[in-house]
Formats: C-alpha cells, sequence, structure tokens
C-alpha cells in the first residue's frame, strides 16, 4: 500500500508541474559525441515566444525520456554565448532556466545546451574474445523530450568509426505514457562529415519519443573510479608545498574477457602498447603547472607499485594488471605540491585556497567522490565554494602525526558522477588559522617532551640498588 | 672508585670519559646493526618478507583490529578450509603483541599513528640493536666491559643473525634472540649473585621469550643443563640453589599462561630436564643439609641408598608416564636433531623445509666469518678460569655447534655465543697486546723492547685487518644473501638499469582484486601464507603443516591425472589453483622443483596411489621434457606449468628456462577440468579456475574435446573463396 502510495506522489510530482506552452522551438540540433567512456551532449536551440507577453523562462527537459542513465553537469549560453544560463532543477532530469532578459513577444532567443551524462553505454556482446573489437550499445530517444513544440529538428551523432541503429523495445519511461507522443514519422540515417544524422524533420509535437538503439565501435576501455578519496593535507608551518593523497577504486565497465586471461594471447597481440584496445592498461594523469607531481608514489594494498613514468606532459601508470570489464583494481597515488598561485592570504591568519576538483585521469568517470580537506590542527574553517554542485559536506577530526589537541580539521565534500574535464574547475576553501594556534601546538609538544624528560630525571633519582 | 687521586684528561675526569666513550659506542653499535639491516627497504619498499612474517603480520593486523581475548580465542575459517585453524590458541602471541603494543604506544602517547606495517617491518632491525646491549651485558659478565664492546659489534653485524632479522623479515626469532641474551644475561646475574631479584628478572624475560618462540624450549634445557653440570662438579650453593628455583617456579608458571604451550611444561619430554633438575637440586639442598648435621659414614651410606631409589623412581615414572600417554612422545623435530636421516624417512614434510635441512660447512663461514675460528680459543679461555659462568658458555658453544650442525636454522641460536666467545678471544689478546707500560716501566734491553713493539704491531694490525673484513664481510653477506623480500625478485633491463619482478604481488593481487571474497585457493602449501596475507583469500593449506594429510591430498591433486585431481578438487569446494612457474624466466624456486616433494608426500599417505618411482625416467632421471615418463607428463601440475607454453616459441620446441631442457611440441599438455584465469608478467604465478560440472552430464574431458571439435568446424569452412576461381 505505502508503495502504491509513493509511487503515485512520484507520478504527481513529475506531472504536477503544468508547463506552459509559451515557447515554440524553431530550431532544435542534437549533437552527440560517443568518443568517450561518457557521453557529451549538445543542443542548440533556437526558440521563439508565441506567448502574448514577455517571457523569461524556458523548460527544458534533457532530452531523452527513457530513465536510465545519470547527468553530471549541464551548462549553457545564451545568444552566441551572451550570458551563461542559470539552471534549477525542477525534478528528475526536467530543468528551468531564467533568461538574463524576458524575450518579448514573437521574438527569437537562442540557447546552447550542453551536458554530460554516463553510465548509458552497454558492451554488445557483453563477453568478447582479447583480439575482438568491442561495440557499444547506446540507448537513447531519437526524438527530443521536450516540452514545446518543435518546428525543425536534427540529431547528430559524432565519434564514432563504424555504427548500426537498431529498434529497441523500452518499458522504463521516465513520465507516462500517456503523456508521450510516440506516433513519430520514420527517420532514416545518413552519414556526414564523419557524423551519423537524423533529419532534418518537421513538426515534432512535444514528448515526442522513440527508443533507438545504435550499436558502434568503441575499442577503448569504459575506465570508471567507482570511488574516489581525494584528500588534501595542509601544512600548519610555512613551508610552501602541501600533500596530496588519491585513493582510486577502478573498474572497466566495458565488456567482460569470454574466457580467462591468457597471458599468450596478450604477449603475441602486443595489445600492452596499443592505445586502441578494450583493455585499461594505462592510467594518464595530465601534469600541469602547478602540479608536476613532485615525489610522487603509487602503492595499493601490498605494498609499492613500480609500474609508472613521468613523460612528457603525463604521468603514466600501469595498474599491477590489465582490467578488463568487470574486473577492479584500488590504488593510492600521492604527491607534493607547489602553493603557488593556489594559496592566498587573505590578511594576518585567514587563508583560501584554489584547487581542482578532481586530477583527472585521461577518459575517465568517477562514480562517487569524497574530496577531503585536512585544515591544520586548531585551525578554523570557514567556507568552501565550489562551482559544481555537491551531494554534503561533513565536518570531522583525524589525529595525525603529533597532532596532540582535536587532529586535523577534516572537511569532506561529497560529489557523484564526476568526469575528467571537471579537472579544470576549481574548489575554494577558506580557513582561519591563527599564529597562536600554530605557537600553541608547539608549546604543547615541547611541553610532553620536556615532562618526559623531567620525569625520566625524577626517577633516576630514587636508588633501586639491591647489591 | 676507591683511589683518591682521580685520573684527568684536560680536566674531566677519566672515569666520565669512559662513560661517554661508552655511550658513542653503544649508539654506534645501535646504529651499525640497524642501519645493515635497511638495505632491502631502501633497495626495494617497506615491505614484509618471505613466507611466515606474511602470517606474523596478517595475526598482528588482527590484534591491532580486535581486541586481545579476541586475538587469542581466534578460530580462523580461512585457513586449512574446511577444517579451519585454532589461530589464537596455536601461536606464539609475544611478536604480535610486541607489534601491538608499540603501535598503541606509539599512536595514543606520543601522536604518532604509524602504520603498522611499518612497524612490524622495522621490529626486527629495532631489536637488533637491543640484542646488542644485552650481549654486552652477558659478555660483561663473562669478562670485562672492553670484550662486552666487542661482542656488541659481533652480535650487531653478524650474519648468522642478520640473516633472520633484517627489516621485513618479521619473524618470532626476530624478537626472540634479543630475549634470549637477556634472560641468559639475568641468569648468570641471578647465578652469581643468588639474588631473587635477578631470578624473577630472567623469569619474566623467560615468559616472553616463550611468548614469543618455539625455540624456548632451548633455554628451558640449557640452564637446568648448566646446573646439573654445577652439581655434578659439586659447585652447589644457595646462591645457585636460589636462582634455580626462582626461575623455575615462576618461569613455568607464567610459561603456562601461553595457551599454546599450556601444560607442556609438566607433560612434554622437551620439559624434562628442567623439571628433573629443579627436583634433584632440592635432594642435593636437602642433603647438603643433612650432610651438615650427621657424621661423614652415615651420610655416604644415605647418599648411596638415596641415589637408588631416585634413579629407579625417577626412570621408572619417566617411562611409566609415558606409556600410559600422560606425557607427550617425543616430537619428529626432536628425533631429526639426533639422526639427521630421520626426517627424509619418517616425515617428508619436514624434510621438505630448505632451512631443516643439515648445515653446509662454508655456511659457518658465510654466516660468522672469522669469528667461527675465534670461538674455539675464546671456549678454551673459558676453560682457563672455569668460574661457574664459564661453564655456561662452555656447554652452550658445545651444544648449539652441534644443533647448528644438524639444521641450518639453528645457526641463529649459535651466532650470540660464538660473538661471546670470540669477543672473549680478542678482548684477551687486545689485552695482552694492547699493554703498552712495559716500554717504559720494564728495564729490558732496546732490542727486546724492538721485538716486542714489532711482534705487537704484527699482531695488532693483522688483527685490525681481520677486523675489518669481517665488517666488509658481514655487509657484503648481508647485502647480498640476506636482504632480498623473496616476495620481489631483483633483475637488470635489457640496457643494464635494475628493474623488479613483481610476479607474486601481481598475482595476488589480481585474487584479491577478482574472485569471490569466498573463493577457495588450492596452491602448494608454501603460498599459503601469502595468499591468506596479500590475496586476501582462503586457503587449503599453508606454512603451518599442522595437518599432514591435508597437504598430502593437496600433493596427490598436483601430482595425479586430471580425472583423479578433478574430484579432489571438487570435494574441497576449490574454485581457484595457483601454481609457480619458472621456466620462462628462468626462476629455480618454482612448483615444479618442488614437485617431488609434493609426490613424497602424498605417497606417505597413499602408497598404493602415488608412486615416486613413477615420476623418473628408467635411468632415474627428473625430466620434463619429451622423455618425460607418463606420469609426470599427465600430472595437473605438469599440464598446469606447460599448458599454453608453447605458443610463446613460435611453433619451434618449447625451451624450459631452469631445467634447460626442451618441450616438443607434440607434448604440449591439455587441459579439460581448468580454465586458466590468470598468468603474470613474466609467468611466474598461473592461475586457473576449476570447470563446473558440465551441463549434460558430460565428463569434462569429452566436453572439452567436443568445445574444441566444434570449434575446428567453423574455421574449416572459411576458406572456400579459392573453389571460385
Amino acid at each position: 500500500m505505502i508503495g502504491i502510495i509513493s509511487w503515485f506522489l512520484l507520478f504527481l510530482s513529475v506531472q504536477c508541474i503544468d508547463i506552459v506552452k509559451n515557447w515554440e522551438n524553431l530550431q532544435y540540433t542534437r549533437s552527440i559525441d560517443l568518443s568517450k567512456s561518457y557521453i557529451k551532449e549538445t543542443v542548440d536551440i533556437e526558440a521563439i515566444n508565441i506567448d502574448d507577453k514577455p517571457n523569461g523562462e524556458y523548460y527544458f527537459h534533457i532530452p531523452d525520456g527513457l530513465n536510465n542513465y545519470n547527468i553530471s553537469l549541464i551548462s549553457g549560453t545564451f545568444n552566441e554565448q551572451l550570458a551563461i544560463l542559470e539552471f534549477q532543477e525542477i525534478s528528475n532530469k526536467l530543468y528551468k532556466f531564467k533568461l538574463p532578459i524576458p524575450i518579448a513577444s514573437k521574438s527569437n532567443a537562442k540557447f546552447k545546451i550542453r551536458f554530460i551524462y554516463m553510465d548509458n553505454l552497454l558492451p554488445l556482446p557483453k563477453s568478447i574474445e582479447l583480439g575482438d573489437v568491442q561495440s557499444l550499445l547506446i540507448k537513447i530517444n531519437q526524438f527530443n523530450f521536450n516540452a514545446y513544440n518543435t518546428k525543425n529538428y536534427e540529431l547528430n551523432f559524432e565519434g564514432l568509426t563504424k555504427g548500426q541503429n537498431m529498434d529497441i523495445i523500452n518499458d522504463n519511461y521516465e513520465i507516462d505514457e500517456n503523456e508521450c507522443n510516440f506516433d513519430v514519422p520514420t527517420i532514416e540515417p545518413r552519414i556526414e562529415d564523419k557524423s551519423y544524422k537524423f533529419g532534418p524533420v518537421e513538426d515534432i509535437p512535444p514528448f515526442s519519443i522513440k527508443p533507438m538503439g545504435l550499436l558502434y565501435d568503441h575499442n577503448r576501455p569504459l575506465a570508471k573510479a567507482l570511488n574516489l578519496e581525494r584528500s588534501i593535507w595542509l601544512p600548519s608551518s610555512d613551508i610552501n608545498k602541501f600533500q596530496i593523497e588519491e585513493y582510486y577504486e577502478l573498474t572497466n565497465v566495458g565488456a567482460n574477457l569470454k574466457s580467462g586471461f591468457s597471458r599468450v594471447d596478450w604477449m603475441k597481440g602486443k595489445y600492452e602498447g596499443m592505445r586502441n584496445h578494450w583493455g585499461y592498461s594505462h592510467l594518464e594523469l595530465p601534469t600541469s603547472i602547478e602540479n608536476q607531481f613532485d615525489n610522487y608514489y603509487f602503492t595499493d594494498k601490498v605494498g609499492m607499485v613500480t609500474t609508472h613514468r613521468l613523460i612528457k606532459n603525463f604521468l603514466v601508470f600501469e595498474p599491477r594488471f590489465p582490467l578488463f570489464g568487470g574486473w577492479f583494481y584500488n590504488f593510492t597515488l600521492g604527491w607534493d605540491q607547489n602553493f603557488g598561485e593556489s594559496l592566498k592570504k587573505l590578511d594576518d591568519d585567514t587563508y583560501i585556497l584554489r584547487i581542482p576538483l578532481i586530477n583527472s585521469g585521461i577518459d575517465l568517470t568517477y562514480k562517487n567522490v569524497n574530496l577531503n580537506f585536512y585544515l591544520p590542527e586548531n585551525s578554523q574553517f570557514i567556507n568552501i565554494s565550489s562551482p559544481i554542485e555537491f551531494k554534503s559536506i561533513t565536518y570531522d577530526n583525524e589525529k595525525s602525526y603529533l597532532d596532540v589537541s582535536e587532529g586535523h580539521n577534516k572537511i569532506t565534500v561529497n560529489y557523484e558522477n564526476l568526469f575528467e574535464d571537471l579537472s579544470k574547475v576549481d574548489v575554494l576553501i577558506m580557513y582561519k588559522f591563527t599564529k597562536a594556534s600554530y605557537w600553541w601546538k608547539v608549546l604543547k609538544i615541547s611541553s610532553f617532551i620536556f615532562t618526559g624528560l623531567i620525569s625520566y630525571y625524577l626517577l633516576n633519582l630514587i636508588n633501586l640498588k639491591i647489591d | 672508585m676507591t683511589s683518591t687521586t682521580k685520573l684527568k684528561v684536560l680536566g674531566i675526569n677519566i672515569e666520565t670519559i669512559k662513560l661517554l666513550l661508552q655511550v658513542i659506542i653503544f649508539i654506534s653499535i645501535a646504529g651499525a646493526s640497524i642501519s645493515s639491516r635497511l638495505f632491502s627497504v631502501i633497495r626495494f619498499e617497506s615491505i614484509i618478507h618471505e613466507f611466515d612474517p606474511w602470517f606474523n603480520f596478517r595475526a598482528t593486523k588482527y590484534l591491532v583490529n580486535h581486541s586481545f581475548y579476541d586475538f587469542l580465542n581466534w578460530f580462523d575459517d580461512r585457513t586449512w578450509y574446511p577444517l579451519g585453524r585454532v589461530t589464537g590458541g596455536t601461536l606464539y602471541p609475544g611478536l604480535m603483541v610486541t607489534s601491538g603494543v608499540i603501535w598503541h604506544t606509539l599512536r595514543d602517547w606520543f601522536g604518532l599513528p604509524i602504520d603498522i606495517r611499518n612497524i612490524c617491518v622495522l621490529l626486527a632491525p629495532a631489536f637488533s640493536g637491543l640484542t646488542a646491549i644485552f650481549t654486552y651485558f652477558l659478555t660483561t659478565e663473562m669478562k670485562d666491559s672492553n670484550a662486552g664492546l666487542l661482542a656488541a659489534i659481533f652480535m650487531g653485524i653478524a650474519p648468522g643473525y642478520i640473516s633472520r632479522s633484517v627489516a621485513g623479515s618479521y619473524d618470532n626469532e626476530a624478537i626472540a634472540i634479543t630475549l634470549l641474551m637477556a634472560t641468559f644475561y639475568f641468569w648468570i646475574k641471578s647465578m652469581k649473585i643468588g639474588s631473587v631479584f635477578y631470578g624473577t628478572l630472567t623469569a619474566l624475560f623467560y615468559f616472553y621469550m616463550v611468548s614469543a618462540w618455539g625455540g624456548y624450549v632451548f633455554i628451558t634445557n640449557l640452564i637446568p643443563l648448566h646446573v646439573f653440570v654445577l652439581l655434578l662438579m659439586g659447585r652447589y650453593n644457595h646462591k645457585l640453589y636460589t636462582a634455580y628455583n626462582t626461575w623455575y617456579a615462576i618461569g613455568t608458571l607464567a610459561s603456562m599462561q601461553i595457551p599454546f604451550v599450556g601444560f607442556l611444561p609438566i607433560r612434554s619430554n622437551d620439559h624434562m630436564a628442567a623439571l628433573g633438575v629443579f627436583g634433584l637440586i632440592q635432594l642435593v639442598a636437602f642433603g647438603d643439609y643433612i650432610k651438615s648435621r650427621i657424621p661423614e659414614k652415615q651420610f655416604k651410606t644415605f647418599l648411596t641408598v638415596s641415589m637408588i631409589l631416585i634413579a629407579g623412581l625417577g626412570i621408572g615414572g619417566l617411562i611409566g608416564l609415558t606409556a600410559l600417554g600422560w606425557i607427550a612422545p617425543w616430537t619428529g623435530r626432536f628425533y631429526s636433531l639426533w639422526d639427521t636421516s630421520y626426517a627424509k624417512i619418517h616425515i617428508p614434510i619436514i624434510a621438505s623445509v630448505s632451512e631443516h635441512q643439515p648445515t653446509a660447512w662454508p655456511a659457518f663461514f658465510f654466516d660468522t666469518s672469522m669469528l667461527i675460528w675465534l670461538f674455539p680459543v675464546g671456549v678454551y679461555l673459558c676453560f682457563q678460569d672455569l668460574k661457574d659462568e664459564h661453564l655456561f658458555v662452555i656447554i652452550y658453544g658445545v651444544l648449539c655447534s652441534y644443533f647448528a650442525g644438524v639444521m641450518v636454522r639453528l645457526m641463529l641460536t649459535l651466532t650470540p655465543i660464538i660473538c661471546v666467545s670470540a669477543a672473549i678471544a680478542i678482548s684477551k689478546l687486545f689485552d695482552v697486546y694492547l699493554d703498552l707500560s712495559e716500554f717504559w716501566h720494564s728495564s729490558s734491553s732496546t732490542r727486546t723492547k724492538l721485538f716486542t713493539g714489532l711482534s705487537k704491531l704484527l699482531v695488532l694490525s693483522s688483527f685490525t685487518y681481520y677486523l675489518f673484513f669481517f665488517v666488509y664481510h658481514c655487509t657484503w653477506v648481508t647485502s647480498n644473501a640476506y636482504s632480498s623480500p623473496s616476495v620481489v625478485l631483483a633483475s637488470k633491463n635489457p640496457d643494464g638499469s635494475p628493474a623488479i619482478i613483481d610476479d607474486y604481488r601481481e598475482a595476488y593481487y589480481w585474487l584479491r582484486m577478482n574472485t569471490a571474497e569466498d573463493a577457495k585457493v588450492m596452491s602448494w602449501w608454501d603460498y599459503g601464507y601469502q595468499i591468506g596475507g596479500m590475496a586476501d583469500r582462503t586457503t587449503l593449506v599453508d606454512n603451518n603443516t599442522w595437518n599432514n594429510t591435508h597437504i598430502a591430498t593437496v600433493g596427490k591433486a598436483m601430482c595425479s591425472s586430471e580425472e583423479v585431481a578433478y574430484d579432489i578438487l571438487k570435494q574441497h569446494d576449490v574454485d581457484y589453483v595457483l601454481i609457480i612457474f619458472g621456466g620462462v624466466i628462468g626462476f629455480s624456486g618454482d612448483d615444479i622443483n618442488k614437485f617431488l616433494w609434493m609426490i613424497r608426500i602424498s605417497e606417505g599417505i597413499w602408497p598404493d596411489e602415488i608412486h615416486e618411482r613413477d615420476y623418473f625416467t628408467e635411468r632415474g632421471e627428473y625430466r620434463v621434457d619429451g622423455q618425460a615418463p607418463k606420469a609426470m607428463q599427465e600430472s595437473l601440475m605438469y599440464k598446469m606449468s606447460y599448458y599454453r607454453f608453447h605458443e610463446l616459441f613460435m611453433g619451434r620446441d618449447a625451451v624450459d628456462r631452469v631445467r634447460n631442457q626442451q618441450i616438443p611440441i607434440q607434448n604440449a599438455p591439455e587441459l579439460s577440468v581448468l580454465d586458466e584465469v590468470f598468468t603474470s608478467t613474466n609467468w611466474i604465478v598461473r592461475i586457473y579456475k576449476v570447470k563446473d560440472a558440465d551441463n549434460l552430464g558430460r565428463d569434462l574431458k569429452k566436453a572439452s574435446a567436443f568445445g574444441k571439435n566444434s570449434k575446428k568446424t567453423r574455421i574449416a569452412k572459411k576458406p572456400k573463396i579459392d573453389l571460385r576461381e
């Protein structure tokens, strides 16, 4: 009974938003980039305000309606990058954004919306031989799942070498099937400018759905970090260095090996040095001016891993064994980084640190990321600023070397579904660390040592001789 | 210091300078002994070595993550599947508790949350510093502090001890030798002054030793033997009585608190000597009392009667109790101490361990360098003085020389006494030859002085050279022979740069990451502890070797044909089989080289089914090439080792680089009951998955043959293009 009620409430929450059809899409172009292990989609919309009065809001639904993937990031610009759009999530995958200026009746506006989603690629067949080429199936709505009428619609797939589309049956729609429009024209694909195109088609009614599958060759691994613990250890003294340690739980969500892993086949095929093989054997981490991976190290639960090298612009790491679909590997990477420009002193005691959200491996996606800041002992956390939304923030203390009071202040910020490009995004943290609290710690440690020495001296005064 | 005129150098009391020098020397000795054990950490990393230390490390992790009582009651269902092991009751907890205490102390009191692995890795070097100090005290009791300092430095760097105490060799011996020296020092001290206090300290260190190493039995027998010899020599006194009784009473009661030891001190024959001497010393004390009260003639009669009575009662009791089964029979390891071929005939499992082999003569020089020829000199000098404590050195030296000759690992217990004796010898020599006072005091002629001086210079310079050479030898041996973790192997790249072979960890980590958490892994027992420690998976047998039949079962599976082996694998729920194969890179410590032991051990249990002879050629050779006997070629071990090995050689005959034998391509084995699931980079570790029973109820050989045939027909259909032309 409770299940039915909650289902009904959920249904209402999706359905209750009564979107006024005050826009009409003159042009609606979807471009889907399939070259990576996640999907980058760009939607170009040119819309006209068909209302009588000026309108400053547009409802945008991630154009799918098939509820089977996770959104990482959504961003958009208005009229050729004139302004950045701010999205507000109304319900599951339905966003509203406010335009910088209301658009007059019968006037046009252009939006470019980009979003990234993941966990939507399925290896087909699920298990293949070492020498086979991996094919991925993406299930997608061939049309645009949108609240407004669309005059002209196009769909492009990019970044694939070979593909074929197939009809699929979908029985897991996001909204009530009665609301959807399944009566859609049949459109044939064509190849143009190295991309796979559908359309243009005219006059698409709102919430049009036609599930389609695209099976394409993708002989690269689908590497995913199921968990990433990124820990930033800030020093309490004035040295110009801080430490970063990252713990990864890696997997490959691509195709499985049909039989066991055969070293002979792996050696004979020379897959180790191949860039285009679906076995994940190299993790590449780009260096930057700020981060040169000083004194870096790789370890896992059985000790040091020595298969790594720093080559031009990249730190390349080979896991102990290549990862095929369903295989796992955990490791820890640590290094020192100079503060350089990333730490600013606002006043005598207040600091602000800028740090990339992640330190991304090439073509790597992340399921769950904990960004941990270990502020010096006796410091005070003030605020944190993240350009993308985090799921939660927690405060804790953790004792490290020579922590004699509460221990380091630990701030954990949790994110989900990140991808490689978010390494360009910085998180700012502001904290207070006074000279007095620093000296208090020094004093406390030295008084402990002093007490120890004095007690030793006093104990020595007691005569225990029995000879 | 009783003299009123104190010697002064630069206005400082000479005693102060002496003390300062001693402290500096001690720090240097500790520094030398610790740093010479760090080769492997610097060359490789902070890693636990070899096999047994992995179990100790795993147990320590269990201890620090659970309570002490949980640890003592630990039943480990992840080893010896399906039997399990009462781990808490069958281990010596001293080592783990020591690390645990250090870990807690540093963490809770000093604000240093050091990783438990690093504590375990560095425990042995840290304790070696302490060993040097206790050796100093012990030798000081024998001669003087000069000899003590020499003994300390010898002990600090002697390879015989380093072999068991480099960083990472986290084994019981790591702390046991320290405790051995401490116990002996306190024993000598208490025996000399008849102190209950020192007797108690001896007992407490003895208890610590019992908690740490099975070799405590050595102390249990050596101290009574010392006392027994003293009694025979008529050197009984009240000091000896006090010291021995204090040690025995407290030490035995304390040692019985260790679950693994329990009631052994009053039941096992290993402990009977201590109990016997305890009784004897009471009688001697009683006799001594009687003697002081009655005339000599009566005393003689009393002595004769009581001696016969006691001897009869004692021997009768011993036989009776053994027959009744109240006291344990002599253990196999004990027999093999007296008869070196005993183990080979009766207990192959003991003989199969390389450290239980008799010592080769060069090993003595290798492990102790010049000390080995100074050792008899030291013992001789002890005979010259022959005080009570010197007798201890003599007994210890003689006993251990024999034991070290029987078993390689007992070299470890011999090393301390070699160091002590050699230090006594060198120090005596230096006493004489460094005494330059006669040059300005004696009235001898210049000519005599010149010759004396020259001879002194010659002896001193040659011994300086020997000492220098000793340090050089020790460092070389430590660096080259005893600093390999054996989990990681050193190698070289084609361009000469150093490389490491990390296959073990690669495969173990693969198991840990990519198999079900409750997967059962079968391998030869050598790798049991490593699989438990690194792969964290259930094993059938491990280095504890408590159940010979279970080990023989694994051996049987390895040396039988696929059909026989499959039944064993299925009966034991085995999911994966792990083997070590060195044929690709020439790693000689692989399973094919250990194979004969598997055969011998299983033959011991199933003499009707397994015959060692079947695995040799008719000419009695052990071969894996084309002439390998049928039993060999059909054994699971052979098949697993060489499965798809030929494909590396592009259609030519495969070459096994360990045994330097060519394996013809037609001998390429096929596997039908196992699937290859992982092979490490250099092929050292190969892991196979046990196939499930066939869906159609066929036997797996037929099923896999059918699978192969169907594949072939599909390929055969392909080249039809030719026909079109």
